[in-house]
């Protein structure tokens, strides 16, 4: 325990000491970029310390080219301006270079390359991998992680996955939202049991519901018997509809919040000048209630899509313990299978950038055609 | 603002000093394993006593527990970014994928391998190479009963029936057995049955007849004798026997513990029973726990690391081993002892190990694990026949295969 916390606490402090490095870096940059001395001292600085700390000369001689592009850029750019909004970004950028741009650069690197299992050993030998251009976006194209399964057929899955989940979370969440909205006893309370499902980890949330779905003890079932029906092998005859009831249950907390913030922010006096107009209930939800809530839907519905997407616990948690059908499986779950099933690591790296650049596109065409962004009042 | 930063970044500095250390010499050891809770108390026993040792001063071994697959993941990733353990407890399955990466070492000329049961040491040779030390011999399946519903084990599966019948009617139970239908691993002792076995050399043999009958078989058993249900994972088998709603289950050795716990003297170990069609005994899959060494270790701290493996499986603490975890011990010295003839529990679980087949760790398995995964899962619900599904498992096995070396 106590070594636990020591290494936690050496960890912050590495932490803190990057960042007092990375701002002293910059204060010297912003205080004495107009020295005379500046260029050549933090060049041969950079390069001495790169060189040897790395022990290695080549790499002292990239630090000096890097450092002295950074220093020219703070001469005769930045010139001393602006160096409180730098140094305060300054240590959030870094963290978003090293946790976001490198990994993404790694994974394009990857995609054009060949990892895979019986590659790992030359590449941790030797550093390299061979180049093989679009070979691995040809494969996705071409084959797919699964068996029985196409690619295509895995793209309109997780198309249609997405539209009814998207599509039932909205429309749950606005329901409900629109009941909470209303004045009515007790509404504290039936918000708090609402968001539990949303609350609880999803992995609890999941294997719970799973548990409920079993065809002989699960809840659904013993409530289909009582009311005559017959019971229903829902893990294994109908897996993608287990996991969209499921995920359908946990997503709409997240929309009937979101809704409801947005309902709470529309001024009454829009609904009682409608109700002297002489508007219906429908009415006024069609010409005030909906164009209002677009701002506040419209990325909602966009972050629920991206989401949903990308949802690999729900599929995962659902089917992969329930003798690994492939009937439920999405884009994700099967680039999960790909990549830590077999080992196709390059492949895995381009299927996953056709599935953001699909993901990017989609959202793109969504913003644009929604005008989600655009401000309703203006 | 300069002494300011300097007062910040001084003592941040210090954090980063760290004494200049020869890894090689490193005391610190660093454990992988994937064992159950039950276990953990045992490890961490003899890893302390192997600190006490004279000669281990300043010795620490740091153990880490993971699930299977994440245990699997985490090394890869971890090899991968050149910082491995030192050592991982493991079964044999996953050494395939290792050894063909280069992540863990061959353990020939480092211990003397003789002094382990011979088919233990054999589920963990590829290419002519052991690549690692077994710990406990088995990680097989067997059958488990109960004596209250069902008061002795079955010899064949004709008398297994009649049992179960017998079962059924006196204690009004809805099913006789509980068996994790979808996971091949559990169709495998009926597959040895009939005479056939997924992987011959390093080629999938799914289309074949022994493949097909074994299918037919489990079909026989949810459908026609109603002995089984059908939608049921390794949780679902487990409960339905803890809670004495079946009689019979198949699970394997790393249950006897929990089981026995649950019903003392009431629980029954046996042979699954042969196959009355074919006279031939079920072939689970065996193999053990294993140390495997990361192929980083050299020098001093190799050395170190052969100490603890030598200490941690020596005679006495084999047979420490069987009677606190009841786990079958790998050094044949300790097979022999009295705690393990005389219990009558590890006695059967002996006999089952030696009706068993090693089970392959040669990489094509992963593969031909998960072609056989959905269409056993299909003929279960009777979406595909037999015949269907084993020809299409071939196909699907042979294709994973040629992406993974493509």
């Amino acid at each position: 325990m106590m070594t636990s916390m020591l290494q936690v606490l050496q960890f912050v402090a590495l932490i803190a000491a990057f960042v007092a490095l990375l701002e002293l870096y910059l204060h010297v940059h912003f205080a004495h970029h107009d020295e005379r001395w500046f260029l050549p001292a933090s060049v041969t600085v950079v390069a001495g310390l790169a060189a040897l700390l790395g022990r290695s000369l080549v790499l002292g001689v990239s630090a000096a080219i890097v450092e002295a592009a950074v220093a020219l850029f703070f001469i005769h750019v930045v010139r001393g301006r602006h160096s409180l909004p730098f140094m305060l970004l300054a240590p959030g950028l870094l963290g978003l270079g090293l946790l976001i741009v490198y990994p993404l650069c790694f994974e394009v690197y990857l995609a054009f390359t060949d990892l895979k299992l019986t590659t790992i050993l030359q590449w941790s030998r030797t550093g390299t991998l061979p180049f093989v251009g679009f070979k691995q976006f040809v494969k996705v194209f071409t084959s797919s992680p699964l068996s029985e399964v196409t690619f295509w057929r895995l793209v309109l899955r997780t198309v249609g996955w997405t539209v009814v989940n998207v599509g039932l979370h909205v429309a749950g969440g606005f329901v409900l939202a629109l009941l909470l909205n209303r004045d009515i006893r007790g509404r504290g309370i039936y918000r708090t049991f609402l968001v539990i499902p949303w609350a609880m980890p999803q992995v609890v949330a999941v294997l719970a519901l799973r548990g409920e779905f079993h065809s002989q003890f699960g809840f659904v079932n013993v409530m289909l018997a009582r009311l005559g029906l017959a019971p229903v092998e829902w893990l294994t005859l109908h897996p993608f509809l287990t996991c969209t009831l499921i995920n359908v249950w946990l997503g709409i907390p997240f929309m009937m919040v979101i809704i409801l913030g947005g309902l709470q922010s529309i001024s009454r006096h829009y609904y009682d000048a409608a109700a002297i107009d002489g508007a219906s209930a429908f009415q006024q939800l069609r010409h005030i209630t909906l164009p209002l809530l677009k701002p506040v839907l419209a990325p909602a519905v966009t972050l629920g899509c991206v989401w949903t997407f990308n949802n690999i616990n729900v599929i995962y948690l659902v089917t992969g313990q329930a003798g690994g059908t492939e009937d439920a499986d999405i884009l994700v779950s099967a680039l999960y299978k790909a990549a830590f099933t077999y080992y196709r690591y390059s492949y895995s790296a381009a299927f996953a950038i056709v599935i953001s650049l699909i993901l990017l596109g989609a959202s793109l065409l969504w913003m644009r055609f929604s005008k989600g962004t655009e401000s309703v009042y203006g | 603002m300069r002494r300011a930063l300097l007062l910040f970044l001084l003592p941040s500095l210090c954090s980063c000093a760290r004494p200049k250390e020869d890894a090689s010499l490193s005391k610190r050891i660093v454990v992988w394993e994937q064992e159950d809770a039950a276990v953990v108390p045992y490890l961490d026993a003899v890893f302390r006593a192997f600190e006490k040792l004279p000669g281990s001063e300043g010795v620490t071994i740091e153990r880490t527990h993971y699930h299977m697959e994440d245990l699997k993941q985490q090394f890869l990733t971890a090899s991968i970014a050149g910082n491995p353990p030192d050592l991982l407890m493991t079964p044999s399955d996953t050494a395939g994928v290792y050894s063909v990466a280069g992540f863990i070492r061959p353990v020939d000329g480092l211990f003397d391998l003789s002094r382990y049961n011979k088919p233990v040491v054999e589920a963990i040779q590829m290419n002519g190479k052991t690549w690692g030390v077994p710990i406990s011999n088995g990680n097989h399946l067997m059958l488990f009963y109960n004596k209250r519903l069902s008061p002795k084990a079955p010899q064949d599966t004709d008398e297994w029936f009649s049992m179960c019948a017998a079962a059924v009617k006196r204690h009004k139970l809805e099913h006789c057995m509980a068996l994790f239908l979808g996971e091949p691993f559990w169709l495998m002792p009926w597959v040895g049955a009939y005479g056939g076995w997924p992987l011959e050399g390093r080629t999938p043999a799914l289309d074949t007849q022994p493949m097909r009958d074994s299918m037919r078989w489990l079909l026989d058993l949810v459908y026609e004798k109603k002995l089984a249900p059908r939608e049921c994972d390794y949780n679902c088998v487990d409960a339905l026997f803890k809670e004495e709603k079946v009689a019979f289950i198949i699970n394997g050795d790393w249950a006897i513990s929990t089981y026995q716990d649950k019903f003392k003297s009431g629980l029954g170990v046996a042979k699954i029973p042969k196959l009355s069609s074919t006279g031939r005994w079920p072939t689970p899959m065996v193999s053990g726990k294993y140390f495997m060494l990361s192929s980083k270790l050299q020098g001093e701290k190799l050395r170190l690391i052969q100490r603890l493996v030598e200490f941690y499986t020596n005679e006495e603490n084999q047979v420490r081993q069987v009677k606190s975890l009841m786990r079958l011990p790998a050094l044949s010295s300790a097979a022999e002892s009295e705690a393990v003839k005389t219990d009558p529990i590890l006695r059967e679980s002996m006999a089952q190990v030696l009706v068993g087949k090693p089970m392959p760790m040669a990489t094509e398995m992963r593969a031909v694990w998960d072609a056989i995964r959905p269409l056993l899962a299909r003929v279960i619900i009777r979406t595909a026949t037999p015949e269907e599904a084993a020809a299409k498992m071939q196909r699907d096995a042979v294709e994973k295969i040629r992406e993974m070396d493509e």
